[in-house]
């Protein structure tokens, strides 16, 4: 059923077996395998089914942009173009690019600090096959193999390979699911409850209750067996180091960790293939690109070896070959138009297509967009800010930061795409001064791809992260947080499908977690 | 305008039409030794350009500037028809991309091949 603690007198006491905290791709996806299950949930949204004025402003904070911090993100606009509010969270503005990590990116990389998951990708592969479902990927292609393409170019093993995503429709979320919650009797969805704290026992072993409110004043205490944490990396932090009335540091952070590490995908316009064939590069590149929503395509580009990354010590990265970024804009608003959408980020797009329009002449082929992994520093980080929000609670500064690790990895990966496309014959690549410029800035133009990664960082230990590897706060035995900000590390691919598939491995943990305390409760 | 703007289009010919086509791999070109430099220069379809790339090149590593350190970069010193040259050359280009023995030159990723050979274009340009 689906309820809403904004006008309707809910009660000033709920309970629950789980509370899940956050109607994104995490939370509905937990709530709604929950369901399946039998269990009674409890999931809470901030928002309403539709965004709304006042509970945008709540995401309302401050892109720090001292003088250390390498980039601040002019294109990061913090408010009202990453995070999305409401029912379905991100989900509703999602592009649908769907890949799993790679391998490496959950292995110790020696060059990497902080690098190195808990769990390996064999223990995820079992849960990314289950979230094609929720994703409504069919088929999806993420190799060369699976895509039987003959005609893909010989990349040197220990350097490139073709990189495939495949595409969500794109699902949204809360759209999709709504339905089966609303008709669910073991699922309760309250809108417009925002958790304002957790309250936990002397010792912070366990949590006892959340309190709850809505813009309109109301107040209420939630208590279930179980916590679930799904309000994205900024919120999740937040949440985390507000609620600080037994722990001056907040919930979970004994480690100091909470908020540290705070990772994007940074996203760099490098320069521009001149081809002597541009027609042949489009016609593989481009060959089955989605041509809108609803449209499951892929698209191809190129991503790094491990070998490559390894011998060169740099981060993970991927690149696509973009013939006219214009075109490409003005057809997904066009299509959102055609659906009756209006395009997300409408402004910023349009700026974006005039920009590129005017700059043509400088693009004789095609643009090189690269996406990178972004190396884990404490440098970059979430923090409290004494001002307050209209719930009360402290608002949050972003201080976003590159490091040269991350400077490295796109000099050295423009290298490796340059000698690549110079010994297939296939053209060669003009970079942007920057690039090679060991000592330049990440041009204002960097953006972070709205992947808030990072914050809540899972580890083997208490003492270097947040969550251990099934996502519960260290020492917090009913606490647990989903999402990307558990990633220690994000890969460089879009994070939705990984968030879904740990949030299904997450929620077969519970499971098990349940028949054992049931199993032992009987005996 | 900015230079790089300027001489992109005429580059386009030299690097489509004459560095892009190499295929073959060998491990060493002894042969090239003996190719003079008005053969290699017949390499590019437009040594204009290419000498703008080379004066930069040169610039950055005025150490190169000698015919003779130019040509033994390139593995080349001496005589050799042009088609041998050519072929050569192209191998060459290859093997360099492979290795990762590349320049960056006024924004472009050129093999050592390339980049020798627009710098002794920049120097036949600079004498005659």
């Amino acid at each position: 059923m689906i309820k809403d603690f904004k006008d309707a007198v809910i009660g000033k006491e709920l309970e629950a077996d789980v509370c899940v905290v956050g109607a994104g791709a995490a939370g509905i996806t937990i709530a709604h395998a929950l369901m399946n299950k039998g269990v009674n949930v409890l999931l809470l949204e901030s928002g309403g089914q539709f965004p709304d004025q006042a509970t945008t402003d709540l995401n309302t904070l401050t892109v720090d942009d001292d003088t250390e911090a390498n980039v601040t993100g002019t294109r990061f606009n913090p408010n009202n173009a990453c995070r999305q509010r409401f029912f379905g969270g991100t989900t509703n503005h999602w592009a649908g690019w769907c890949r799993p990590l790679d391998e490496i990116d959950f292995q110790v990389r020696s060059w990497i600090p902080n690098s190195g998951w808990p769990i390996s990708r064999s223990d995820l592969d079992p849960y990314y096959q289950a979230a094609k479902a929720y994703c409504d990927l069919q088929n999806p292609i993420f190799t060369a193999t699976e895509s039987g393409l003959q005609d893909l170019p010989d990349y040197s093993s220990n350097k490139l390979e073709s990189m495939f995503w495949s595409f969500s429709k794109p699902t949204r979320f809360g759209q999709k699911y709504r339905a089966e919650l609303e008709a669910s009797t073991n699922v309760t969805v309250l809108m417009h409850a925002n958790v304002v704290n957790i309250t936990t026992n002397p010792s912070e072993s366990k949590v006892n209750s959340l309190t709850i409110r809505s813009l309109t004043g109301n107040d209420a205490v939630v208590r279930a067996d179980r916590y679930i944490i799904a309000t994205g990396a900024l919120e999740n932090t937040r949440l985390l180091l507000a609620s600080n009335k037994i722990n001056p540091a907040g919930v979970g952070n004994q480690s100091g960790m909470v908020g540290k590490n705070y990772q994007n995908h940074p996203h760099v316009d490098i320069g521009n293939i001149v081809s002597s064939d541009p027609q042949a590069l489009s016609a593989l590149y481009e060959r089955r690109a989605p041509q809108g929503l609803d449209d499951n395509g892929f698209r191809l580009g190129v991503g790094a070896t491990a070998a490559v990354q390894q011998e060169r010590e740099i981060l993970n990265f991927s690149a696509t070959f973009q013939e006219e970024e214009a075109k490409k804009i003005l057809k997904t608003m066009w299509n959102e138009l055609k659906g009756f959408n209006w395009p997300t980020d409408f402004s910023s797009k349009l700026k974006m297509a005039v920009e590129d329009l005017v700059g043509q002449e400088k693009r004789l082929s095609h643009q090189v967009y690269m996406y990178t992994e972004q190396a884990p520093n404490d440098d970059s980080y979430i923090a409290l800010t004494d001002e307050r929000d209209a719930l009360d609670m402290p608002r949050i500064k972003m201080h976003w930061k590159l490091n040269e690790l991350d400077k490295k990895t796109v000099k050295q990966a423009s290298l490796v795409i340059g000698e690549e496309l110079g010994r297939l014959g296939v053209g060669r690549l003009n970079i942007s001064d920057w690039v090679m410029q060991d000592d330049a800035e990440f041009p204002s133009t960097t953006w972070g791809g709205c992947h808030q990664i990072g914050t809540t960082r899972m580890s083997a230990s208490a003492a270097d992260g947040v969550v251990d590897k099934n996502c519960q706060v260290h020492g917090v035995a009913n606490l647990f947080i989903a999402g990307s900000s558990v990633f220690p590390t994000g890969g460089h691919t879009p994070p939705t499908f990984t968030i879904v598939a740990l949030a299904l491995r997450l929620v077969d943990h519970l499971a098990g977690a349940s028949t054992e305390q049931n199993n032992s409760a009987s005996s | 305008m900015k230079r790089r703007n300027f001489i992109l289009t005429p580059v386009l010919f030299a690097i489509g039409d004459c560095f892009a086509d190499a295929r073959s791999r060998v491990d060493h070109y002894p042969e090239l030794l003996s190719t003079d430099t008005q053969s290699l220069l017949r390499l590019l379809n437009n040594p204009q350009s290419a000498a703008e790339l080379g004066r930069q090149y040169l610039s950055d590593k005025p150490a190169l500037a000698n015919e003779q350190a130019l040509k033994q970069a390139l593995g080349v010193n001496g005589k050799k028809d042009y088609a041998s040259a050519k072929q050569l050359f192209e191998a060459q280009q290859v093997l360099d991309f492979e290795k990762g023995n590349v320049q960056c030159i006024d924004g472009w990723i050129l093999s050592n091949a390339e980049a020798s050979l627009c710098a002794l274009a920049a120097m036949a340009t600079s004498s005659s």
